[in-house]
């Protein structure tokens, strides 16, 4: 948070600082996801459909409704957990099926936000979001916005990992681990899987919204199914399980993928590279490469004892 | 008092008949021994006592209460905790937290208790590493508390299994085959815990180590292609002639 204020005052241009912004966004959705599948193991395909119901579901109570936006992130956060538990219906379904049932639910959505015209206004998206927070309450600045979603991202990471780090997340690694052997012990195993997916939508829906308003504009394109696979590479590259790590990963590879924007067209295949890569050469990502370094060092240490 | 009676249960795979009207009654602080060749539908009983699996037809009453019904997590909260004759440990867990995990139904925290890390919270969480510690000690895992859950050797995972299920506090905890793959040495000091455990807690064990079953056991009964064919004391069951028939074979008694 702090670092952020220092960023906030030192940088002063728009375009890092709104390569910034929309890499804060992506760490919201980072560690959502990574609560459901690094977590929980539920390998979801669908995380970029709660993404899309935010962003929606704030931009329509901002604009049409002139709603402040705090309403629209409450809104936005509500109609994604909504929205994820009626895909958490299929969570009784395992390994491969829930993951086609998800895929197959993203595809849905986004076909509804295409299609719905007189909701969503299809293709043409809804413009001219304003950042009106509350009253006459507003952010306007790129810098201000920041700060703004640097206070988001810390909440929802202390959210997160302190959830991890307790009787309901070992709950859920129990689940990852061996469904058969949580049941075993008393956990019931449809009623966490399925917390675990609402709260991975809420935060889904929360960075929705966080975007809608940063571009101040939605459109359904940001939210087809590709997008939940790219969030999947930026968890598997940060490393399955760990929050630090989904936030690292997917804070570098949305600076990288920003950063080469111009080559847009080949970032399905520098995903495949970077995935390919991790999976050969750092299975556990980069929070795996951070304790092998860990090590090292000690053993550095150790050594200059000797 | 009876804590488990199983009445008449049956399954069939297919057209093979498993279990074929098993009935077993375990009373409050027993040790019973469940033995059979192998096939003789052990493993398929205790998951159907556990619910992994449901029977054909029968009755499964567990402290008064008809449980047949009930999924896994539901037997479990009841009490009856078993462990896996192939270890199912949580692999990516300390053995500490997989200790931890195994007193999942003791506490109450939930999402908000545990992000606002409330007193309530951090005592229960104290409590659970505490109890988990102390389990670790009395299975003799104490200074693997750190290590791996996947890392650990067999033997060692055996330990682990018994540790995740003990932390459950069981009233009624069934065994399967928690010595196979041990040596001699770890088999003695896994007897010597298990007795411990026994003085607060009814025990089913199936276990292929006819010594161990032997010198363990008060009672033993005996499975054979899906039937009960004898119960009693050690003595009882290594006499009795369909015993020796079902484990040597035919002809076996006259030579």
């Amino acid at each position: 948070m702090i670092a952020a204020v220092l960023v906030a005052t030192l940088v002063q241009s728009r375009f890092i600082i709104s390569l910034l912004n929309y890499s804060l966004v992506y760490v919201i959705l980072a560690l959502g996801l990574q609560l459901i599948v690094g977590v929980t193991g539920q390998l979801s395909l669908g995380h970029a459909a709660f993404y899309g119901i935010g962003a929606y579901a704030s931009a329509i109570a901002t604009t049409r409704f002139g709603m402040p936006w705090v309403v629209g992130i409450l809104l936005a956060m509500a109609f994604a957990t909504l929205g994820s538990l009626l895909m958490s219906l299929t969570v009784r379904t395992r390994g491969i099926y829930f993951a086609v049932a998800t895929l197959a639910f993203g595809i849905i959505i986004h076909l509804v936000f295409v299609n719905w015209v007189p909701v969503t206004r299809g293709t043409m998206g809804i413009l001219g979001l304003e950042r009106r927070l509350w009253g006459q309450w507003r952010i306007d600045s790129p810098q201000g916005y920041f700060l703004f979603l640097a206070f988001v991202v810390c909440a929802v990471y202390v959210f997160l990992a302190r959830l991890t780090d307790s009787r309901f997340g070992r709950a859920l690694k129990a689940i990852r681990e061996n469904e058969l052997a949580a049941q075993s012990i008393g956990i019931d195993v449809t009623r966490y899987k399925i917390k675990s997916i609402l709260i991975g939508g809420a935060t889904a829906g929360l960075a929705g919204s966080m975007m809608a308003h940063l571009t101040r504009m939605v459109t359904p394109e940001p939210f087809g199914w590709w997008k939940s696979i790219v969030l999947l590479i930026m968890i598997v590259a940060g490393g399955l399980g760990s929050m630090p790590g989904a936030a690292v990963g997917a804070f570098v590879l949305t600076l990288l993928s920003e950063y080469f924007r111009g080559y847009a067209e080949y970032s399905m295949l520098a995903y495949g590279l970077i995935i390919v890569f991790f999976m050969i050469y750092l299975p556990e990502g980069l929070a795996g490469l951070w304790h092998i370094i860990i090590q090292k060092v000690r053993w550095g240490g150790r050594r200059a004892v000797w | 008092m009876a804590i488990l009676e199983a009445a008449g249960v049956s399954k069939s795979f297919g057209g093979l008949m498993v279990l074929r009207g098993v009935s077993l009654t375990l009373h409050e602080g027993e040790l019973r021994g469940l033995i059979g060749p192998n096939g003789a539908g052990k493993t398929t009983f205790f998951n159907i006592l556990t619910g992994v699996l449901s029977a054909d037809s029968g009755r499964i009453n567990f402290d008064g209460q008809d449980i047949g019904s009930y999924p896994i997590h539901q037997r479990a909260r009841r009490g009856l905790i078993r462990t896996f004759q192939i270890p199912q440990p949580f692999s990516g867990m300390t053995v500490l937290e997989s200790t931890m995990t195994g007193t999942h139904m003791y506490y109450r925290a939930e999402v908000w208790s545990s992000v606002l890390r409330t007193r309530k919270e951090r005592e229960e969480e104290e409590e659970a590493r505490a109890k988990a510690k102390e389990i670790l000690r009395f299975v003799g895992l104490a200074d693997r508390e750190n290590a791996l859950c996947a890392n650990l050797p067999v033997g060692e995972q055996r330990l682990l299994e018994l540790a995740r299920a003990l932390a459950a506090q069981p009233r009624l905890l069934l065994l399967d085959e928690p010595t196979a793959g041990l040596r001699a040495s770890e088999k003695e000091a896994l007897k010597e815990v298990l007795l411990e455990v026994n003085k607060k807690t009814t025990i089913l064990l199936v276990e292929h180590d006819m010594r161990v079953v032997m010198s363990l056991c008060s009672r033993i009964s005996v499975l054979s292609y899906g039937e009960l064919i004898a119960e009693g004391t050690p003595e009882e069951i290594q006499r009795d002639p369909k015993v020796i028939q079902a484990y040597l074979g035919e002809g076996a008694i006259a030579t």
